[in-house]
């Protein structure tokens, strides 16, 4: 049992190890990856500099209304996981400092990045030591919480198609009685201009 | 049971990883993402540019040896599926040459299929069909949060779509209102300007 459990941890280990990217960062430059995320999500992540390291880098994660979530200097090799509160577009940022170069002139910089949210971030060898799960029973879980996840996707997607059909149906009417608008304007200062222009000159040709 | 265990935790390897992220690119440049993929990997891209400009950007896939894999100009969206012939640091850019003043911001998702030792999959005939059962729901429920990823974008270009149109039709309704009183009332004053010059000499 124990050499399954080893196994098993070692797999969602070697399996969240290797899903990660790449992104090059020059001097003074500022680099950000942006992701729409639900609202009381687990956000779980991990950075490390590409040898050669050769620029200082600054890691920061701004949420949805641009507030500093994390601000970590001069990153090396490390991890972060922080709860979101409010749904929308959070932001990690990668900046890097000409100041604070490592070594050598180069001006460039490889950040390895990756990042889970949501059941992807949690961590299944925890709950299946602490339910006492065997990892059929694991792999059924994560399911479970993969069909809960879509589920609050799908009523999220409802409500905003809804606020989107509402907008649909007021530009409908909007265009509709803006042109009719338009209509009665156009023929009201018609005529208004002609008997504006009949009533001058006949004041005129009286005087 | 062991070697139950060995393979279907082997298996979970197997199944497609998602990465979905939105990125930001300049005018006048290109972002380049870098994955470390091994050979005989299934690998699939997926983008939408989610606003900017003309909302089209150039893509392009470059493998380990410097070999354009893949490349499309000015494209709105595109899905690109390739296995990959060798191990290494695969580039996937986006340009934005086309635009001297708006940034664009793309979402790309990439997803990765197979591409470990072949000789797991001999393992799968010791799984019972229980087992094959969750391994093969597992797969297709993920592949249901990827297209649902993707339809999410879709709405969020939609939606700001409709409400720039929503604004659009107030504002410029307005203007026109406005410009249609503006020019009676010019036309009023330039007949009679006339008139009274007319007069004068």
């Amino acid at each position: 049992m124990k050499i399954c459990l080893l196994f098993f941890v070692l797999a969602t280990l070697f399996f969240s190890a290797t899903n990660s990217f790449q992104i090059e960062i020059k001097e003074r430059q500022e680099k950000c990856i942006s992701e729409e995320i639900e609202h009381d999500s687990l956000v779980t992540g991990s950075y490390s500099l590409v040898e050669p390291k050769q620029l200082a880098v600054d890691l920061i994660i701004y949420d949805s209304k641009h507030h500093t979530i994390l601000h970590k200097h001069t990153i090396e090799d490390g991890k972060f996981a922080f709860r979101t509160d409010i749904h929308g577009d959070y932001k990690f940022c990668f900046t890097s400092h000409r100041q604070q170069a490592f070594q050598g002139s180069a001006s460039s910089q490889r950040v390895e990045f990756d990042f889970k949210m949501g059941s992807e971030a949690r961590d299944y060898s925890d709950i299946a030591t602490k339910e006492h799960l065997n990892p059929l029973e694991t792999e059924i879980r994560k399911m479970q919480d993969l069909v809960l996840e879509i589920h609050e996707e799908i009523l999220y997607s409802k409500n905003r198609e809804e606020a989107m059909r509402n907008t649909n149906e007021s530009t409908n009417s909007r265009v509709l009685w803006f042109s009719i608008l338009s209509i009665i304007v156009l023929i009201v200062t018609g005529i208004f201009q002609a008997y504006y222009l009949k009533d001058y000159f006949k004041k005129k040709k009286i005087l | 049971m062991k070697f139950f265990l060995l393979s279907l935790i082997l298996f979970t390897l197997f199944v497609s990883k998602i990465n979905s992220i939105t990125i930001t690119v300049s005018a006048n440049s290109k972002e380049c993402i870098f994955e470390k993929i091994d050979k005989r990997t299934s690998v699939t891209l997926l983008y939408q540019v989610v606003s900017g400009g003309g909302m089209d950007i150039n893509p392009e896939i470059t493998g380990p040896d410097g070999v354009v894999i893949y490349r499309r100009d000015r494209e709105k969206e595109g899905k690109f599926t390739f296995l990959s012939r060798s191990s290494g640091m695969f580039k996937f850019c986006f340009g934005n040459e086309m635009s001297h003043l708006t940034a664009k911001q793309v979402n790309l998702d990439l997803q990765f299929s197979g591409g470990h030792s072949n000789s797991e999959i001999a393992k799968k005939e010791h799984l019972t069909p229980l087992e094959n059962g969750v391994l093969e729901l597992q797969e297709q429920l993920r592949s249901i949060l990827s297209e649902q990823r993707y339809l999410k974008v879709r709405e969020h270009i939609h939606r700001n779509t409709t409400e720039s149109t929503n604004a659009r039709v107030l504002w410029w309704n307005f203007l026109q209102t406005f410009l249609l009183i503006a020019i009676s009332a010019t036309q009023i004053i330039y007949v009679r300007r006339i008139f009274e010059r007319r007069r004068r000499i």
